[in-house]
């Protein structure tokens, strides 16, 4: 009697831990909806004609669907690389990819259906070129940061240069630099949906191997997957995806370090079948919330209109300081 | 079957055969090979020739088909990544077996039972970092055999232990070997005399020796030669252990 009696209680114990943590996912997904509509009505005007409704429908949905490429993708490196101090932005995929993008500008102007692709190209260039020079430098965690400075400097660099020279072709070349919605246009909305939803199929195929590669490449194996490729893999969707998204709004730091950081200390769990769905959830409401404090608040106290990426990075740097800190003094994780 | 590392040939042409249900127990130097031989049985190591597991040969089959009948475990240190808990590396080293993308019921109640069996479940919900030595040894023998495989390969799992808790080890093998194949390396030769049913002396990627205790004792000058020591044979009841000489010769000396 009294096994049985323990049995149970002990499975309760730990079956409740999982549905907790699964109402936890549909809670923020439910609060993101909210906020959704929400935005639909903050603004600096009163009376809100047609128009400029759905030019703030069409913003909110490619904030939220940014949000949560970026999250995913955050949460996607920290896992493949077993890194918990890289993003799109730190690895330098940003930068490669903007940089790319007003290399092409410069040379053959704007396309909306091939800057992606371009995008795309120069980010997992510049992805490769920091993990190589990390894993020579000896592949900590902080050599991966080093690596991700020099080479985020080098295409950053570059990419302010050429800002400045196809200012005439792209006037907001300057203001991707750091990134924000005031060019939402409905022509994304397709190509954001359908990244948006190759993530998403990604996600259920991904999420154990992600688990397993936590545990070093030697066990790995011994749980059935071959490392290397689930991890060349993550790392192409990541890179890919984020690429796609910097081609549009520009370079938006942070917000992927932080989301995955805050669901796992929310589940107070690493494994990534819960981590990765609610990084992406709480990316898409920080972002949309820091969106909706650029096109309202500042505005309606006379600032203007700030790049939400400049807000991401006031916020989030210091909280990427307080990660390091407390690596090395043992505080936080 | 042998294993290339670039230009280093670490397991030269071996042809074995290894008992079902028994314990082996691999010994040799270091280097002898012995840690190579069983991560080429595991698929973690490319090798030339073939490696037979209940009739399929290893180097033609899918990973995610070995990893169900078989766990490779060493005592490596586990990394405490992102703060991982027991109760997270347990449910992750059942993956091969587990069907659903949650665990079910029974996996819950296998994990539980299995770190009941380890005497891990007290600190399931505590990180990896915070564990001694002991216990996260205790844990990676858990993960290894969570998903109840055919075949357990263990490499040096004596190593880090201290005598205490190596007869709790005896006594977790013995258990083990009931339903089970096991394959563990060792550098103790009176661990392994104690633990073992059949034996295999490897040495610079050869095969000396291999059979059972009874051979492995009539045949024990080749042990000598290779480790450049003299044996022991002692008997405590019925149970014939072997005890390495230099450590009484260098007392008398």
């Amino acid at each position: 009697m009294d096994t049985i009696y323990r049995g149970l209680k002990e499975d309760r114990w730990s079956m409740n831990k999982d549905i907790q943590r699964i109402l936890m996912l549909l809670l923020f997904i439910a609060v993101l909806f909210f906020t959704m509509y929400v935005s639909l009505f903050i603004g600096s005007a009163e009376q809100v004609n047609p128009l400029v409704m759905k030019y703030r429908f069409t913003r909110v949905v490619e904030v939220v669907l940014t949000g949560f490429i970026l999250g995913i993708s955050g949460s996607y490196l920290q896992s493949a690389l077993r890194n918990p101090l890289v993003d799109h932005y730190i690895l330098g995929i940003g930068s490669g990819a903007l940089s790319s993008v007003y290399l092409f500008i410069l040379i053959l102007g704007i396309s909306h259906i091939v800057t992606p692709f371009v995008a795309i190209i120069g980010g997992l260039i510049a992805l490769f070129l920091t993990i190589t020079i990390a894993e020579i430098i000896g592949g900590s965690d902080i050599s991966y940061i080093l690596a991700g400075i020099g080479i985020n400097s080098l295409f950053s660099g570059l990419a302010y240069l050429l800002s400045f020279l196809i200012l005439v072709k792209n006037p907001y070349a300057l203001y991707l630099m750091a990134g924000g919605f005031t060019l939402a246009s409905p022509e994304y909305e397709i190509p954001l949906i359908v990244s948006a939803v190759i993530v998403l199929v990604t996600y259920p195929v991904l999420a154990k191997p992600l688990n397993a590669l936590l545990l070093g490449d030697e066990l790995v194996y011994q749980i059935g997957y071959d490392p290397r490729r689930y991890r060349l893999i993550t790392i192409i969707i990541a890179g890919v995806f984020s690429s796609i998204v910097v081609s549009y709004f520009g370079l938006i730091g942070f917000i992927g370090l932080v989301s995955p950081h805050i669901a796992r200390f929310l589940l107070k769990t690493s494994d990534n079948r819960f981590v990765i769905p609610l990084s992406g959830t709480i990316s898409a409401l920080l972002l949309l919330i820091t969106d909706d404090l650029a096109r309202s608040v500042l505005v309606n106290i006379g600032v203007g209109e700030v790049p939400a990426g400049s807000i991401v990075a006031v916020i989030g740097a210091p909280f990427f300081l307080l990660l390091i800190l407390s690596r090395y003094r043992g505080v936080l994780h | 079957m042998s294993v290339r590392y670039k230009d280093v040939e670490a397991v030269r042409d071996v042809t074995l055969e290894i008992p079902v249900g028994r314990i082996t127990c691999i010994i040799g130097p270091n280097g002898a090979g012995k840690t190579s031989l069983l991560r080429s049985i595991s698929k973690i190591t490319r090798f030339e020739g073939e490696i037979y597991l209940d009739g399929i040969e290893v180097s033609k089959t899918p990973l995610n088909t070995i990893s169900r009948i078989l766990s490779y475990s060493t005592s490596v240190y586990l990394p405490d990544l992102l703060s991982l808990k027991v109760i997270d590396v347990l449910k992750i080293a059942r993956y091969p077996v587990s069907r659903r993308f949650f665990e079910t019921r029974e996996d819950l109640e296998i994990i539980l039972d299995t770190a009941k069996e380890f005497k891990i479940d007290k600190f399931l919900e505590k990180k990896l970092s915070e564990l001694s030595s002991g216990e996260l040894q205790r844990v990676i023998l858990a993960m290894a055999v969570i998903k109840n495989p055919k075949y357990l390969l263990l490499d040096e799992p004596d190593s880090h232990v201290d005598v205490a808790n190596k007869a709790e080890l005896i006594n977790i093998l013995r258990k083990l070997s009931k339903d089970r194949t096991i394959v563990l390396t060792t550098h103790d030769v009176l661990f392994a005399s104690i633990v073992g049913d059949y034996f295999i002396l490897m040495n610079k990627g050869r095969v000396l020796f291999a059979g059972d205790k009874q051979r492995f004792f009539e045949n024990k000058n080749i042990l000598e030669e290779t480790y450049g020591t003299e044996f022991y044979e002692v008997r405590l009841g019925n149970v014939v252990i072997m005890v390495p000489l230099y450590i009484l010769k260098k007392h008398i000396d």
